[in-house]
């Protein structure tokens, strides 16, 4: 097997010390920052992501996997901030104004982490305008909103609304999800997307990136 | 442990319940799609309609069998209305049979329509009454769909029970002194969910007061200290359980306790075992009821867990954080030891 077979293989076991390892050594003999991460860590997240979406894995095994990417990166993004290698895009991810829960919301943050995203998490209980604020800050490509309740899932049409009526309109891509919510909704409200898992949410956002 | 009571909200009449497509219950039958029930020892079917065959729950594999029955017994022609009323006074039997002490109705998630859902409730309350003699347990984040479901409440069977207030919520204690309820009163904050005792501890003393005005008195108030995943912090559990054991000595005998005891196991495999074994360690810390699946959670089951079983200390370990991102638990349940 090759050395970003074995990195993939060590970060969907969880095993953040071999992460670290492969990676220095892949580092140590020459390959390109923007190849290992790809083909090394990304592609180990990918597979997790597809076999969560299957009831496969369990949300403990992401997290750990999660964890081994984290620590795989910490050595690798300097090399890539070296080589210009830049994030697939950037999202601005918030949990919806009224409402207080995280975990769903933290879930779509690692996922899309792991799908090469840089990540921009701006917590619960969030006004329309910092959504709008936080994605010019950091020249977002995506806003996602999450919402866990019935009465709280009718202010993601205030984001879109708000999102909509700025001049950022058209330049970023609205995602929305969360228990109660369906995509009739989203196409209700008119967000850019639903997705139904944190797996989803992932493919979704690359699929909402201009080509 | 040896339990005399158990106050258990029966959770099982939700709109958000799901039956996978092709199992046991939502199967096909003479090339119509049906929700399989027993009711009076029969076996019998409830028609899903059109409209739930092409939605995503559907594609992906999953109905909503209530929520079936409510739209059914709302829109349904004669023979489905009939079946529909069946299938959930079947339910409400069951619940009853099984030990519940309220049956908790929630119609959120059948739709985005508040009159819809308002009318819903008031229906749903009447036809779960008439086949059982249970209080109620009304439950919505929406104030009019509670207000609904507790004007249609018959108080001659006891007080209904509201779920839920908070301080998040305090518009909903106004209709606890209304409609003479009781209540489950969740620890949430104003601005946060807090995980730690402390800040559960906090909310609920600042609760009380508001309670205590509105005429509540001790042994209305059902304590939900919140129950997070154990999946996503294997600290949940132990801290949740620290927080039952003060609140029980800060507030004495005459308190109760109604968390929702299922989300501990949220992403985790055989979430049954994991959610009686924590029934069974809340109740150890003090704890004396919550909203749970009275077929699976009832005193029976709680007063015969085998704790000497390896799948009462795999899950043990799991939920006191013994077992490291439950690794154990998850490879036992993958090889099917458990």
């Amino acid at each position: 097997m090759s050395l970003l077979e074995d990195m993939a293989t060590a970060l969907m076991a969880g095993k953040a010390n071999d992460v670290k390892e492969l990676v220095q050594k892949a580092i140590d003999d020459g390959l390109e920052p923007g190849t290992i991460l790809t083909e090394g860590l990304l592609s180990g997240m990918n597979v997790i992501g597809v076999k969560f979406k299957a009831n496969e894995v369990y949300v403990p095994e992401v997290l750990i996997a999660a964890r081994a990417m984290k620590a795989g990166m910490e050595i690798l993004q300097p090399k890539l901030t070296e080589a210009g290698v830049e994030a697939i895009g950037i999202a601005v991810i918030g949990t919806v104004k009224g409402d207080l829960h995280d975990i769903g919301k933290n879930l779509v943050c690692m996922m899309l982490e792991g799908a090469g995203f840089k990540i921009v998490d701006i917590g619960i209980d969030v006004e329309p305008e910092k959504y709008i604020e936080a994605a010019k800050e950091n020249n977002a490509a995506i806003i996602g909103v999450s919402a866990l309740l019935t009465t709280t899932m009718t202010n993601m049409k205030a984001v879109v609304d708000a999102v909509k009526a700025s001049d950022i309109a058209g330049s970023v891509k609205i995602m929305v999800g969360g228990a109660p919510v369906t995509q009739a909704f989203a196409d209700e409200i008119g967000a850019d997307g639903y997705a139904a898992d944190a797996a989803s949410a992932a493919d979704l956002a690359k699929s909402l990136l201009p080509a | 442990m040896h339990l005399s009571k158990f106050i258990s909200v029966g959770e099982n009449i939700h709109c958000t319940r799901i039956f996978k497509v092709g199992g046991k219950f939502a199967k096909e039958i003479d090339g119509h799609n049906v929700i399989e029930y027993k009711s009076d020892d029969d076996t019998k079917h409830l028609p899903i309609p059109d409209n739930f065959l092409n939605n995503q729950d559907w594609e992906a594999g999953k109905v909503k069998h209530c929520a079936v029955a409510c739209w059914q017994g709302t829109h349904g022609d004669d023979s489905a209305k009939e079946a529909a009323v069946d299938y959930l006074q079947s339910l409400a039997k069951r619940q009853e049979a099984s030990g519940a002490t309220y049956l908790d109705l929630n119609v959120d998630e059948f739709s985005t329509d508040d009159n819809e859902r308002i009318d819903l409730m008031k229906w749903l309350v009447e036809t779960v009454q008439s086949a059982s003699s249970l209080p109620m347990s009304i439950d919505s984040s929406n104030i009019d769909i509670l207000r609904s479901g507790l004007a249609a409440c018959d108080q001659a069977r006891g007080k209904p029970l509201m779920n839920s207030v908070s301080l998040e919520r305090e518009d909903a204690i106004n209709l606890a002194e209304e409609f003479k309820t009781t209540v489950i009163a969740s620890a949430a904050g104003r601005t946060d969910l807090p995980t730690d005792t402390a800040g559960r501890l906090a909310n609920i003393e600042e609760l009380m007061p508001l309670l205590k005005n509105a005429g509540l008195e001790l042994p209305d108030i059902h304590i939900d200290p919140l129950v997070y995943p154990i999946s996503t912090d294997g600290g949940n559990g132990t801290r949740f359980l620290e927080a039952v054991t003060a609140l029980r000595d800060k507030y004495g005998e005459e308190i109760h306790f109604a968390p929702g005891l299922s989300n501990i196991s949220f992403g985790m495999p055989n979430r049954k075992l994991l959610g009686q074994t924590f029934t069974y360690l809340f109740c150890e810390a003090g704890g004396d009821g919550g909203i749970v699946d009275p077929f699976h959670i009832n005193l029976d089951i709680l007063n015969n867990m085998d704790t000497e079983a390896e799948a009462f200390k795999l899950a043990k370990a799991v939920l006191t954080g013994e077992d490291d991102f439950g690794m154990n638990y998850i490879t036992a349940s993958r090889e099917k030891t458990i």
